[in-house]
């Protein structure tokens, strides 16, 4: 059956977090660090994921402590009902303006690269008809379909993007520091922000067989999307080079076109490809559909969270429409950044240091 | 409720559709692109642009695939028929931008326009003299169907005039010129650079060498040499001698033969052919005056030699590296002489050798690298090893 007991082993945790992970983000990862600190992208990229270290650690360790519990619930638990509840909202405000963010992302990758005259909706629809009908089902399907997609897809985004590393000009990487290394933690700090999915921690814990392996999971689950995107960034400064991944919308489709099959009657394969980083789209939306509804009904106290579903899906369309344009897409979730430092760092933070001082654990 | 089911996955496959479907019959598939500045005196431009009494300033020339003659050429007469006939059409419009000349062309066109298997865009003399190659390519750089691995060429004069170009053994002239350009394994002489190559050289620093291609004779089309781009804009010529110069410095030559005198009888000829090579710009920033020393080592086969085959020895060996070093050391300083004093221009990446080497120079003789460039110290050294001889002594 679709669901039995609402128990998802430690495998499928590592799964359901490298598919949400790995979305279009990881193209256009690369143009934003180029951006900030130019040549040394890689080295920021690095350096940030080390910081994430110390978040993904606070929020596993906050929500091993309440192995039972979902944020929503552990948090009324921690900081009394009226705070709890106001600091799950922030939660499920982020994780909205995430998916919307993802929703367009994907949705403009689609119009400029294989689609162009589908209207938007449709794309839109795809996506979120995919993404209700998984919800409906509860956690283990979604577990289920993503593990599925990553083990058919992920190898072969992989193999894609470590048989551009032949193109790779090293002198796109030169000079090295030349900024001197202040940018570069600056814009490796700022990465505490940007590792929205790695929140999913906040609710999954409880719905793991063996809570106790959660750390596990979650360190899979960023370091098997953080090899991908670090080569990709290799790739496509390294072959584009630093001022041309700066003015490319999505570097990773134009590096992807790169790639030709020698002798091969197929041209084009490019565009291929960049629909497989498309359908990773799809276990990203469900995920975070998945975490806002969850957490809403728990906020409410209802028994299901189904009748969520079909708001939040609406809510989420609308914002992801609301931008006009590229520009003023990118300046319209510039808040998330910051907005993510709080959820993902300084909220589990204090929750974790009042809840040790209070002395307040699942037994 | 389980009929149902199967009768909706049933509908799904035929109620699906396609909004971006296009039949094959209704495309017109684009192989290349000539752009020039629009011609003053051109009936096209007076007739478009009578009552605003200012010209335009592009032309742009669509060469596109006629495919029911391909199929007609190829089914017919069973190949015997080795008569070649022009199977493309050749579009020409004239505008201030290429996007409007293209819409201008979709009034005269039953079929749409397909970009996706564009071979080449061939940039005319005049256009790249005068304007940012850049700007002019902002089109191809924007549009979401054009195939990255296309040729970027400029054209000795009119680019417009080489589509017609009769190339021998070729129903296309842009299918010609992208096959042509791939044959650089065996001539160093022309220049072989993708689309997004060409860009990502252009927006780091705006220097670099574009392939070219002229009329030879009979009608047919040669590519060989190279222009000299600076800031964007076409500065000069290199013709195929100094681009086989230019391309050892870049380290991107992967061919090619060089005729040398024997050293020891004379008016006799050998010729060997470069199997691999590489080299390496070094800068020395003593005193905080850059110097440049390119080193460059060749590895060559000897294919052919003036005399009998048995002739050749260890000693004449030595002798023919030697002459083989000499002669690509004098290639390389005149090539490097002549972008240095007559076009000024830093095509072979000097000043990004400093940028990435030695940061904190470049930093201080940035702004005045125009001025510098002219007058700094390069000195060649050119090592050669012969590997095989051959299927003779």
């Amino acid at each position: 059956m679709f669901r039995d007991n609402d128990k998802i082993n430690t495998e499928e945790t590592t799964f359901f977090i490298i598919a949400s992970t790995i979305e279009v983000g990881t193209l256009t990862v690369s143009g934003n660090l180029a951006k900030e600190v130019g040549p040394d992208a890689w080295l920021a990229f690095l350096i940030g994921n080390l910081f994430t270290l110390i978040a993904i650690f606070i929020i596993v360790k906050l929500a091993q402590r309440f192995y039972k519990h979902g944020f929503a619930e552990f948090s009324r638990i921690i900081a009394g009902p009226v705070i709890g509840w106001i600091l799950s909202a922030v939660l499920v405000v982020y994780w909205i303006a995430v998916s919307a963010r993802v929703m367009r992302a994907s949705t403009d990758l689609v119009r400029t690269t294989l689609l162009d005259r589908t209207p938007i909706w449709v794309i839109a629809f795809s996506i979120m008809l995919i993404a209700v009908y998984l919800c409906w089902n509860g956690l283990e399907p979604l577990c289920r379909v993503s593990l599925t997609t990553v083990v058919v897809i992920l190898p072969l985004i992989t193999l894609i993007t470590l048989s551009l590393l032949s193109e790779v000009k090293i002198d796109n990487f030169l000079p090295f520091l030349a900024e001197g290394p202040q940018k570069v933690l600056k814009s490796a700090i700022m990465q505490l922000g940007d590792i929205e999915e790695m929140t999913f921690m906040l609710f999954l814990v409880p719905f793991m067989k063996k809570p106790e392996k959660a750390m596990k999971a979650a360190l899979f689950g960023l370091y098997i999307p953080v090899f991908l995107a670090f080569f990709s960034i290799v790739t496509q400064i390294g072959i584009l080079g630093v001022e041309l991944t700066k003015i490319y919308l999505s570097p990773g489709v134009a590096v992807l076109e790169e790639l030709q099959l020698p002798g091969a009657f197929v041209e084009r394969l490019g565009v291929a490809y960049s629909g497989l980083w498309i359908i990773l789209v799809f276990p990203t939306i469900c995920g975070l559909l998945y975490a806002i509804v969850l957490t809403l009904s728990q906020m409410f106290g209802t028994k299901s969270h189904r009748p969520f579903i079909i708001p939040v899906v609406i809510l989420t369309y609308i914002i992801s429409i609301i931008p006009g344009n590229t520009l003023e897409f990118e300046k319209f979730f510039m808040f998330l950044e910051p907005y993510g430092l709080i959820v993902s760092f300084v909220i589990p933070l204090l929750l974790y240091i009042t809840a040790v001082i209070r002395g307040v654990k699942d037994e | 409720m389980k009929r149902i089911r199967i009768i909706i996955l049933i509908l799904v496959v035929f109620l699906s559709g396609c909004w971006d479907r296009i039949e094959l019959d209704r495309r017109s598939f684009v192989l290349g692109a000539a752009l020039d500045m629009a011609p003053e005196d051109n009936e096209l431009t007076i007739e478009k642009f009578a009552d605003t009494k200012k010209s335009p300033l592009f032309m742009l020339t669509l060469e596109t695939a006629l495919i029911h003659k391909d199929a007609e050429s190829e089914s017919g007469n069973g190949g015997g028929n080795t008569q070649q006939k022009r199977n493309s059409l050749l579009h020409t419009g004239v505008g201030n931008s290429f996007f409007e000349i293209l819409r201008e062309e979709a009034k005269e066109s039953d079929r749409i326009l397909f970009f996706g298997h564009q071979q080449v865009i061939i940039i005319g003399e005049e256009l790249a003299r005068k304007h940012n190659i850049l700007e002019v390519l902002d089109f191809w750089i924007r549009d979401p169907e054009v195939d990255r691995s296309m040729k970027i060429l400029l054209a000795r004069g009119n680019a417009r005039e080489l589509f017609n170009a009769d190339p021998k053994n070729s129903k296309y002239v842009s299918i010609f010129i992208f096959n042509q350009s791939e044959q650089n394994r065996k001539s160093a002489e022309f220049i072989n650079k993708d689309f997004t190559s060409i860009i990502s050289e252009l927006t780091e620093c705006g220097n670099g060498l574009l392939g070219s291609i002229e009329f030879s004779e009979n009608n047919s089309l040669r590519v060989s040499g190279s222009g000299v781009i600076k800031d964007c804009r076409l500065v000069g010529w290199l013709d195929g001698h100094e681009t086989q110069a230019a391309q050892y410095v870049l380290n991107e030559a992967k061919g090619g033969e060089i005729t040398v005198e024997d050293p020891e009888r004379e008016g006799k000829f050998i010729t060997v052919e470069i199997s691999g090579m590489s080299t390496k710009l070094k800068v020395d920033t003593k005193n905080d005056i850059p110097r440049f020393t390119i080193d460059t080592k060749i590895e060559c086969n000897i294919t052919e030699i003036d005399d009998e085959p048995v002739k050749i020895g260890k000693q004449a060996i030595a002798s023919v590296e030697k002459a083989v070093s000499a002669y690509v050391k004098k290639q390389i300083k005149n090539t490097v002489e002549k972008l240095q004093k007559q076009y000024k221009a830093d095509a072979l990446g000097f000043g990004e050798t400093l940028k990435k080497r030695h940061n904190k120079l470049w930093k201080v003789l940035e702004k005045d690298w125009d001025a510098i460039y002219p007058e700094v110290p390069v000195s060649v050294q050119v090592s050669t090893k012969v590997r095989h001889l051959g299927r003779a002594y």
